[in-house]
């Protein structure tokens, strides 16, 4: 990406005011997306982002530590508030220019069809059917590069993971992946090393800005400008080089503005600028996910390959996703249990470990609220049902690691002992442990500002534009309606597109309104 | 707290674990004031839970490094949230830095940053050229 037209806020002295046809705030999976097809259109589109800027090289140099600090929300510690029985969930979201698609393992998947058949029939959103939606994912498919991972490209753990599911009669397909040239440094989630993985900054920025986009970096935008019930402009401040507080003010006028803050912080936004629907950060999703490591006798080395490169949908009617996982080699010591020489005996299997992952489709319990702080509240109730899922799913991968040999099983319990037989995973549904013990992550919220075909039942229209403020529309994983079983990249980029497609068309009526 | 976790056969030395002080609020500085307000609390509630874990009326870091030991290892059994979450959310922060340390790495028998994995796929797409260019000749 060329760096002149990326403004770097911190070193913003004087105030800033600007005019344009879009005011897009956020440069994630969703804000790119728009700011490249709204460029394309000939439209003038400035993008502000609250994180900073890097450069594919300079994040592919980053430790991990050094990553979560300057590339993820909350330096990478974000997490929901568990209300009842619900286990403790991470959360993890990018803040920099390209969000968190430059955190991702790069696992590209359509929306499921019985998903958007859901959409489409029982909840009126005629639009969202696989065949409508077909050519935007096809778009995007393209223009990410996204290519079905090779066998050959697996790690030693995966294949672990794939002779598990093999023993039990479990179907394993490759993954798809937004990755061109990738060196299987297993190490996507922290920015890829070898800018190899296309997210945004590398796929749709660089094209919205040789069409005169204008991005600018560390600029927390506080509020959305209303005027006769349309947005016609935001308001915000550059952060401070030191204090990373706000501190220089700004101000852009434009036609249209878009939210493409994500899930976590859309509805803060919409709420702080005086949208007051009741979905608003409500009906939030996070496809609670988890992993089972298994120690074997022979080698692994997991680290040597693809991060993620296959999966199982055999039991998606129930809920759960298997998808094969690996991360840092300090991310996986800093899971593993126990203190002082227990917890090293175990780190020191680390090249010996194989990790299985899953992921299940929730009911959307959780809910994102403003608070005293910059960073929103989030809380999260999960279903009786989930939890089930949940159990199920620990169960499943726990069989598979010792059908594929492993010798000791970690499960994602806190303050459980490793196990050496597989009689004692029965116990999971037997007499199933407190759900607050379980160690969970989320990786995809999603619909906390949902899109409705009427006012009473969501935020924003089937065109993406809210149905309290006239040009202010959404576009990120907040509008998806339900949770969708798979990994959410794809997904939000595709209906970004769909937006942003349906935003140029409509130019003439919103300017017309603006004026 | 570093100290009773990851004291292994050798004892960390003052100066490492000084370091890691350094490198722990650097990793945490741009995290929002509340989050920061709240790993305090949690920091300041381990120091007083000795008393409800093991029974002794002592701060958490004027104990002795068994004792450190043995509250943390009670603590990740604990059925009650906060103490559970107290533990969860240092040990993790402090793993993070801990085992991110090269010469650390080295001993746990991570090799680095150098992978071999892909280049299968390279001699795999090395051989189809090689053989479309044998075809080629051929015909």
């Amino acid at each position: 990406m060329r760096a002149e037209p990326v403004t770097r806020g911190r070193e913003v002295t004087a105030p800033f005011s600007a005019k344009c046809d879009v005011v897009i705030i956020g440069s994630g999976a969703g804000g790119a997306v728009v700011a490249r097809e709204l460029s394309l259109a000939g439209h003038s589109v400035i993008v502000l982002e609250e994180g900073g800027y890097y450069t594919p090289a300079e994040y592919g140099a980053m430790t991990p530590s050094n990553s979560l600090r300057r590339l993820a929300r909350e330096a990478g510690f974000a997490a929901a508030v568990a209300v009842g029985e619900t286990p403790f969930i991470s959360l993890m979201s990018g803040k920099c220019v390209g969000g968190s698609s430059v955190l991702t393992g790069g696992v590209c998947f359509r929306i499921p069809d019985p998903v958007l058949h859901e959409w489409s029939t029982e909840l009126g959103l005629t639009d969202l059917s696989p065949e409508k939606l077909d050519p935007y994912f096809s778009e995007v498919e393209r223009a990410i590069q996204v290519e079905t991972v090779p066998e050959t490209m697996r790690s030693r753990s995966t294949e672990l993971f794939v002779e598990g599911a093999d023993k039990l009669g479990i179907k394993m397909k490759s993954l798809r992946r937004n990755t061109h040239g990738c060196k299987g440094a297993s190490r996507c989630n922290f920015g890829c090393p070898n800018g190899a993985k296309m997210s945004v900054d590398i796929s749709y920025l660089p094209d919205a800005l040789a069409n005169g986009t204008h991005i600018l970096a560390d600029a927390l935008v506080q509020k959305i400008e209303i005027l006769g019930g349309r947005a016609t402009g935001v308001f915000g401040k550059f952060l401070d080089q030191v204090t990373g507080e706000p501190k220089v003010p700004f101000y852009v006028r434009a036609k249209a503005v878009v939210v493409s803050c994500g899930s976590l912080h859309t509805p803060v936004l919409l709420r702080k600028s005086g949208l007051d629907s009741r979905h608003i950060g409500r009906h939030l999703t996070l496809h609670p996910a988890f992993r089972v490591c298994g120690i074997f006798d022979e080698y692994v080395g997991g680290w040597d390959g693809a991060l993620q490169s296959v999966y199982s949908d055999d039991f998606q009617s129930e809920g759960i996703t298997l998808v094969s996982a690996y991360s840092a080699a300090s991310i996986l010591a800093a899971g593993f249990p126990g203190s002082g020489k227990e917890h090293y005996r175990i780190a020191a299997e680390l090249p010996r470990l194989g990790v299985f992952g899953g992921m299940i489709h929730d009911e959307g319990m959780g809910q994102v609220r403003r608070w005293i702080s910059r960073e929103p509240l989030i809380s999260y109730r999960m279903h009786e049902r989930d939890a089930h899922r949940m159990f199920k799913g620990i169960q499943i991968l726990g069989k598979m690691a010792f059908a594929a040999g492993a010798r000791e099983v970690l499960l994602p319990l806190f303050g459980s002992e490793p196990i050496a037989r597989e009689s004692d995973l029965d116990a999971l549904t037997e007499r199933p442990p407190s759900v607050r013990r379980f160690e969970c992550m989320s990786f995809h919220p999603l619909g906390s500002a949902k899109m409705s075909i009427t006012s009473e039942q969501g935020v924003v229209k089937p065109s993406g534009e809210t149905w309290a403020v006239d040009n202010l529309f959404v576009a990120d994983g907040s509008v998806l309606p339900t949770s969708i079983h798979v990994n959410s990249q794809l997904p939000v980029m595709a209906m970004s597109l769909r937006i942003a497609k349906q935003i140029a068309a409509d130019f003439s009526r919103i300017s017309r309104r603006a004026a | 707290m570093a100290e009773a976790l990851f004291t292994n056969d050798e004892p960390l030395t003052a100066k490492r674990l000084d370091d890691f002080v350094i490198e722990i609020d650097r990793l945490i500085s741009p995290a929002s004031k509340t989050l920061r307000w709240g790993l305090m609390r949690l920091l300041e509630l381990l120091n007083c839970i000795p008393i409800f874990v093991i029974g002794k009326l002592s701060l958490y870091e004027n104990l002795s490094l068994e004792d450190r030991l043995k509250v943390l290892q009670r603590l990740e059994r604990s059925q009650f949230p906060p103490f559970l979450l107290s533990f969860v959310a240092y040990k993790t922060l402090l793993s993070l830095v801990y085992f991110e340390d090269e010469q650390e790495l080295t001993k746990l028998g991570y090799p680095g940053p150098a992978r071999e994995r892909y280049k299968r796929s390279l001699r795999l797409l090395e051989g189809t050229r090689e053989k479309d260019h044998a075809h080629e000749a051929t015909t």
